[in-house]
């Protein structure tokens, strides 16, 4: 067997991939069969590394080296320096956000160092494609302790112990679920993996989907011997064609390892897993939703009780869990529930994925304890917020969730604290925001997005959702009026009551929560007709600083209406009757120059902005 | 099982969802997708209680009631929950009327009233004061709507026979689609699209005519707004009376209720409590008894025939002309035919007549070659008991179903709900043509319960009608299976019944008079100089008829019909009859008199039925009232010389069954009324 004396890890996962990552790795291996050091650097890909802010990503061991932002022209200098010379490439590594010194290893990296890596454990140093890569690192150990040496109760008690909860979003124990299931007389039973992963800016599920689905199908695989069922489903949502992809190669791979199947490692115990594509609603990804699409019907959730673990899948007991509880579960059964509930706090065990996004220098996926600060997310393992600017809250919890303000930032990330916040851990989505961000619009989005994905069964979430994003839609077009916030608390509490599903019970969350915090936002915009963070159309105006303006033409060129008007080297100048507040000047007006300023209030209304925006001629 | 709502004591037998519980015992919850023919659906909302112990509010509609609950209905936060939830779906339902200041006074003055093509309010609205919505709304108490309206788009769905769809009345309850589905499982409607677009439709928004669509206006019955309306009854006003009657347009003998309006029925719609039908109807006898009543070919007037035309005559006369030129016939040379589509009185009235007025000839019907003659012969011909009698709802709980040469949505509809929840439960379903060979049939049988055979009058039609009946049994029998003999006719059962009663006569050969008492398919005067008919419509045989008698349909004359499952129904005068229409024994109790025959001195129906009752055993039940079945026959032998064998058919004179199941009395309902022509005549391939 040859070893390589140097392996070169490629991340591909999609960010990555969509950054160039294939070329990446093509021309690597090229120019290393160029250099003739084929036999001694070997070069894989890999799934997500999670930094995907920094893609393409290359990790180069045993050193552990991070490059990052490769492009396939900077190739011949990395093979050229670091291959052969032995001198790693500084100008290729992750500089901090705040300036300093490149920083070379992967753990030494504020956005990696904080992180404990149980789902993700395989981040970066297996090949999805590969089962024995996951079988290498102790993979389906977990699978083979519980179908030979363990019995369906110590297996729930194990899982109970741990206190391992729903990582979907309601945080339901996980073993007590199973448990619940156990008991059931009736049968088949049937597994299910949620993946139909929803939340706008969402892909934790998606990652460990594409990434490492052993972890997933190992879990499974102890849950079926739990509680008793010989057959699963994988519900994947059809707009993630890898993890489509990833998942029914891992199954077939298995298959032929004798790990699914009939007399799974000899053991007498059977269970065969299928994939089922979504389909194509947000509303799917509410269990009785799913457990009627697997059926073939539409997808509308089913009220509840009877539960899913007493009657689910046509109609025979259910466990349904999240993609990334499932991923869980094997370490809790190779590494024992002691050393599970060691992480994280009382209530609140294990570790957590969440996707960092919006308004933060490192954007990507991250695992952390449970009870970590919220402070220590944004600012350690995020980097901060970008451009220096002023952090404003943190959006937890996708649609059902609410928001967490700058006095909050000493929270600590468990289930409970974050809903006496009047947010929710959610599946794990994390918007970060900064002072350019608008509450009211942050609102309206999340509405208009559950009033469209709002299956439509039930009266309240149907018609309340509406009426709520209408609200919300003429607060931010300045024409909303005091009774309006009456209103909107109004119908939150008859949604939020009265709907059949967790959808509409947790639509009114965003409005909920932002006006908890953020109250004089709203009143900014109904009372003084302003957009405190200058984003509603409605509020703001576009001025060019005329002692700033070089004339240089840039926006002038870019303006979709041709609202500015203006010279080479002459002061130009934006028509307020013709601005549709697009922000195209705003962005290509240099940095050096940054003369397109936004106004809002009696300055907007002083320049002849401030209203309504022109309709399209 | 005891507990608690609103703080009252309630005792319950058996298992029931808190709604059903409160609703009970008196306690009223609005809900309004909820329907007891249908599966808890929890959408609406409306219907949220609380439970002390759980969090939040549970709907009652789906909640089950357990020993020991402590609900509450009404608190201060439901109703002011519930009212946010009402505002909310009148939000999406036009409710002008609701929030107007001049509602007191519109109903006398009109004042508001605008030529609009649309629903603005309830006053504009074909339900208005029959709607479920308003109900709740005057329960809950609004008086006003704090939100912008929307109103559902799309017009006026009016492509399709008898059934309005308005879209901009729906409130999404999903009873339409459900009733669909679960009960008649048609499936024709269905939701489509998503959230605040959501509307109801069908499957590529095709016509109803064009899906798979019976018109049993299940969907109408169950829309609790109007979105879903009977075309022909929609800008009715409210009926005045509602009265129940059996069904006649087959054999199934369903409950309708009829709604009466100035003396004249206004439509009619399935009874809930019916015995055989439990709601459902279908499209005849949803929305056809109406058209059939008021048809223009009723014949109103007694008719005589002089100088080549029918003239209209009085009563008396034509009665005394008819008893005239009857009398100076010899009995043998006057045939008697009788329809299977009469009541017991009828045609017991009918076969006295033919027996003591008219000298003994035997009365033809379509009984003679009906499925359930075929079924009591073979029992006769191997000397033992084959039941005919049965329940439709032990068909859904067959474990395997074999249907020969039946149509079932067309000719037995109810039948074939009972079969579609037995399927949905898991029975198997085998359909096989009349003509069809029988040895694969056994092959598809296999040993797991019994099977349950059903036929119609076509598997007797062709030849070995008699043996391959055998082969059947021999093939149900063994395993505890039965054979279910389905005619079409309203009166199979009876009319066999009552002509067992008399003793059998030879059939005149070459008749000189014809009396034809109700319609009978087509029969050739021949050498008859004088023809009698007795009929409700102008048919063939009352275009060559001497003299004419108009009669009453079942639903103007008190009248008692033997379904198919044996079950006596008598069903009452719902409305008068037309014109100067009778009751068919009232015209033979006047005709014997004219002719000396004793007997016949009833005045009313019920003491017919008296009579009926001592001369035909098996309907003894009858005269007593309450539910009852005809009495079973123990295993007789084959009867001697004369009987029912005599009366097969001879050459040129064909008795068999009416081929049209859309026959009523002689009006052809698919030809004559243009909402079944274009039911029965698309070409849509049923599943």
């Amino acid at each position: 067997m040859t070893t390589a004396r140097t392996h070169l890890l490629v991340c591909a996962g999609t960010g990555c991939v969509s950054c160039g990552a294939f070329a990446l790795k093509d021309a690597l291996v090229a120019e290393i069969a160029r250099r003739g050091l084929q036999d001694e650097a070997l070069v894989a890909t890999t799934g997500c590394n999670g930094f995907c802010e920094r893609g393409p990503i290359l990790l180069v061991h045993p050193d552990g080296i991070f490059y990052q932002r490769l492009a396939p022209a900077d190739v011949p200098l990395l093979v050229e320096e670091h291959l052969i010379k032995g001198r790693p490439v500084r100008t290729l590594m992750y500089v901090p956000p705040e300036g300093g010194a490149p920083v070379p290893k992967m753990a030494d990296i504020e956005f990696f160092k904080h992180q404990r890596l149980i789902v993700l454990r395989n981040r970066g140093r297996i090949d999805p494609e590969k089962i024995e890569e996951y079988i290498a690192y102790d993979g389906y150990e977990g699978a083979a302790k519980a179908l030979e040496r363990m019995t369906p109760e110590e297996i729930v008690a194990e899982v109970s112990a741990a206190g391992l909860r729903g990582r979907g979003g309601a945080g339901f124990p996980t073993g007590r679920k199973w448990d619940l299931c156990r008991r059931q007389p009736a049968s088949p039973k049937y597994l299910i993996c949620n993946g139909d992963e929803g939340d706008p800016g969402a892909f934790m599920d998606r990652s460990v989907l594409e990434a490492d689905p052993h972890a997933v199908l190992e879990g499974m695989i102890i849950g079926a011997k739990a509680i008793g069922a010989a057959r699963g489903f994988v519900y994947i949502r059809d707009e993630y064609p890898l993890a489509v992809s990833r998942v029914g190669i891992a199954l077939e791979q298995a298959r032929e390892r004798g790990l699914l199947g009939r007399d799974i490692l000899g053991t007498g115990f059977d269970f065969e897993l299928e994939i089922v594509r979504g389909a194509g609603a947000f509303v799917s990804g509410e269990e009785t939703a799913l457990i009627a699409s697997i059926e073939g019907q539409r997808a509308y959730p089913r009220q509840r009780p009877p539960y899913p673990a007493q009657q689910g899948l046509w109609g025979k007991p259910t466990v349904i869990n999240n993609v990334e509880t499932w991923a869980n579960v094997p370490s809790i059964i190779r590494r024992g529930s002691a050393w599970f509930s060691g992480l994280g706090t009382e209530t609140s065990k294990g570790t957590k994925i969440f996707s960092l996004v919006g308004k933060i220098n490192n954007t990507g996926l991250v695992e952390v304890p449970m009870g970590i600060r919220l402070r220590d997310i944004v600012f350690a393992v995020g980097g901060g917020i970008p451009k220096g600017r002023d952090f404003k809250a943190v959006q937890i919890g996708g649609p059902s969730g609410g928001c967490i303000p700058k006095a909050l930032l000493d929270l600590p990330i468990d289930y409970e604290s974050l809903s006496q916040a009047g947010a929710m851990m959610g599946s794990g989505g994390m918007i970060v925001m900064d002072e350019d961000t608008c509450m009211v619009d942050i609102a309206l989005y999340f509405l208009r997005f559950t009033q469209e994905e709002s299956c439509g069964k039930c009266s309240p979430c149907r018609i309340g959702t509406r009426q709520m994003a209408e609200i919300l839609a003429r607060i931010a077009a300045g024409e909303g009026s005091l009774e309006d916030i009456r209103k909107l608390e109004e119908l939150a509490s008859t949604v939020k009551r009265g709907s059949l599903c967790g959808l509409g019970q947790t639509a009114p969350n965003p409005v909920l929560s932002t006006l908890r915090y953020f109250r004089d936002e709203y009143l900014a915009h109904i009372v003084d007709h302003t957009c405190p963070a200058r984003v509603c159309k409605n509020l703001i105006a576009y001025d060019i600083d005329p002692d700033k303006c070089v004339g240089c033409l840039l926006c002038l060129k870019a303006c979709p209406v041709k609202a500015i008007s203006g010279e080479r080297k002459k002061v130009h100048v934006i028509d307020q009757g013709a601005c549709i507040r697009c922000g195209a000047c705003l962005s290509v007006c240099p940095a050096k120059v940054q003369a397109v300023v936004k106004h809002t209030g009696e300055k907007a209304r002083a320049l002849g902005g401030g209203a309504p925006v022109p309709k399209e001629t | 099982m005891k507990l608690l709502i609103d703080g009252r004591a309630i005792a319950l037998e058996g298992p029931a969802t808190l709604l059903e519980a409160a609703r009970a015992n008196g306690i009223d919850i609005p809900s309004l997708c909820d329907h007891p023919w249908l599966a808890p659906y929890a959408a609406c909302r409306l219907c949220l209680v609380e439970v002390k112990g759980r969090k939040g509010c549970v709907p009652a509609c789906s909640t089950a009631a357990e020993e020991g609950m402590d609900v509450m209905t009404s608190t201060p936060d439901l109703q002011s929950l519930r009212r946010g939830i009402l505002e909310l779906i009148l939000a999406e339902h036009p409710h002008a009327c609701l929030i107007c200041c001049e509602k007191p006074s519109c109903d006398d003055l009109k004042s508001t009233i605008r030529k609009t093509g649309e629903v603005t309010g309830c006053v504009l609205c074909p339900v208005n004061g029959r709607c479920e919505l308003q109900r709740v709304a005057e329960a809950v108490g609004l008086d006003r709507v704090p939100f912008p309206s929307h109103r559902r788009s799309g017009e006026v769905r009016r492509d399709d026979p008898f059934i309005d769809r308005d879209n901009s009345l729906c409130i999404l309850c999903g009873r339409c689609v459900r009733v669909c589905h679960e009960v008649r499982g048609a499936s024709v409607l269905t939701f489509v699209s998503r959230g605040s677009e959501t509307v109801i439709g069908t499957a590529l928004d095709r016509r109803l005519l064009d899906s798979e669509c019976q018109f049993c206006g299940a969907c109408v019955d169950v829309c609790p707004t109007g979105s879903l309306t009977e075309r022909a009854v929609r800008y009715d006003r409210p009926a005045e009376t509602e009265t129940k009657a059996v069904c006649t347009l087959c054999g199934q003998g369903c409950g309708l209720c009829v709604k009466l309006r100035d003396g004249r029925v206004a439509g009619t719609s399935p009874d809930p409590e019916g015995a055989v039908n439990r709601g459902q109807a279908c499209v005849k006898g949803r929305f056809l008894v109406r058209p059939a009543l008021i048809h223009p070919r009723r014949l109103l007037k007694p008719l005589i025939r002089e100088n080549g035309e029918l003239r209209e005559a009085g009563w008396e006369e034509a009665l005394t002309l008819a008893a005239t030129r009857l009398a100076g016939i010899e009995p043998g040379q006057i045939s008697v035919a009788a329809s299977a589509q009469s009541s017991c009185e009828d045609l017991f009235a009918v076969h006295r007549f033919a027996a003591e007025a008219l000298g003994g000839p035997a009365v033809a019907g379509p009984w003679t070659n009906s499925a359930a003659a075929g079924l009591r012969d073979l029992g006769r011909a191997a000397g033992r008991a084959v039941p005919l009698n049965f329940r439709l709802s032990d068909i859904a709980l067959a474990g395997t179903i074999v249907v020969i040469g039946e149509d079932l949505p067309v000719t037995q509809p109810i039948v074939g709900l009972s079969v579609h929840r037995a399927v949905a439960r898991g029975a198997a379903l085998i359909r096989m043509n009349a003509g069809e060979g029988l040895r694969r049939l056994s092959d598809r049988l296999d040993a797991s319960g019994p099977v349950l055979i059903l036929f119609g009058p076509e598997l007797l039609k062709r030849g070995q009608g008699q043996a391959r009946l055998a082969e059947l049994w021999d093939l149900a029998a063994p395993g505890g299976g039965r054979l279910l003999a389905l005619d079409r006719e309203s009166n199979i059962r009876g009319g066999l019944a009552i002509a067992e009663a008399f003793p059998a006569r030879p059939a005149a050969k070459a008749a000189r008079a014809l009396y034809i008492a109700g319609p009978h398919p087509r029969i050739a005067p021949g050498k008859a100089d004088l023809v009698i008919v007795q009929a409700s419509y102008r048919d063939e045989h009352v275009s060559s008829a001497d003299i004419v008698f108009p009669e009453a349909t079942s639903f103007e004359a008190e009248g008692t019909f033997v379904n198919i499952e044996g079950r006596i129904q008598v069903s009452p005068t719902a409305v008068a009859p037309p014109g100067e229409a009778w009751p068919g024994w009232r015209i033979l109790k006047e005709l014997a008199a004219r002719l000396g025959a004793p007997g016949f001195d009833f005045a009313s129906p019920a003491e017919v039925r008296i009579a009926l009752s001592a001369a035909v055993p098996p309907l003894a039940a009858a005269a007593a009232g309450g539910p009852a079945f005809l009495a079973e026959e123990a295993g007789r032998p084959a009867p001697s010389v004369g009987g029912p064998a005599d009366e097969r058919p001879t050459r040129g004179r064909r008795l068999a069954a009416p081929r049209d199941p859309d026959d009523y009395k002689g009006l052809s309902l698919a030809a004559e009324i243009k909402g079944l022509k274009l039911v029965r005549g698309r070409r849509c391939p049923r599943s």
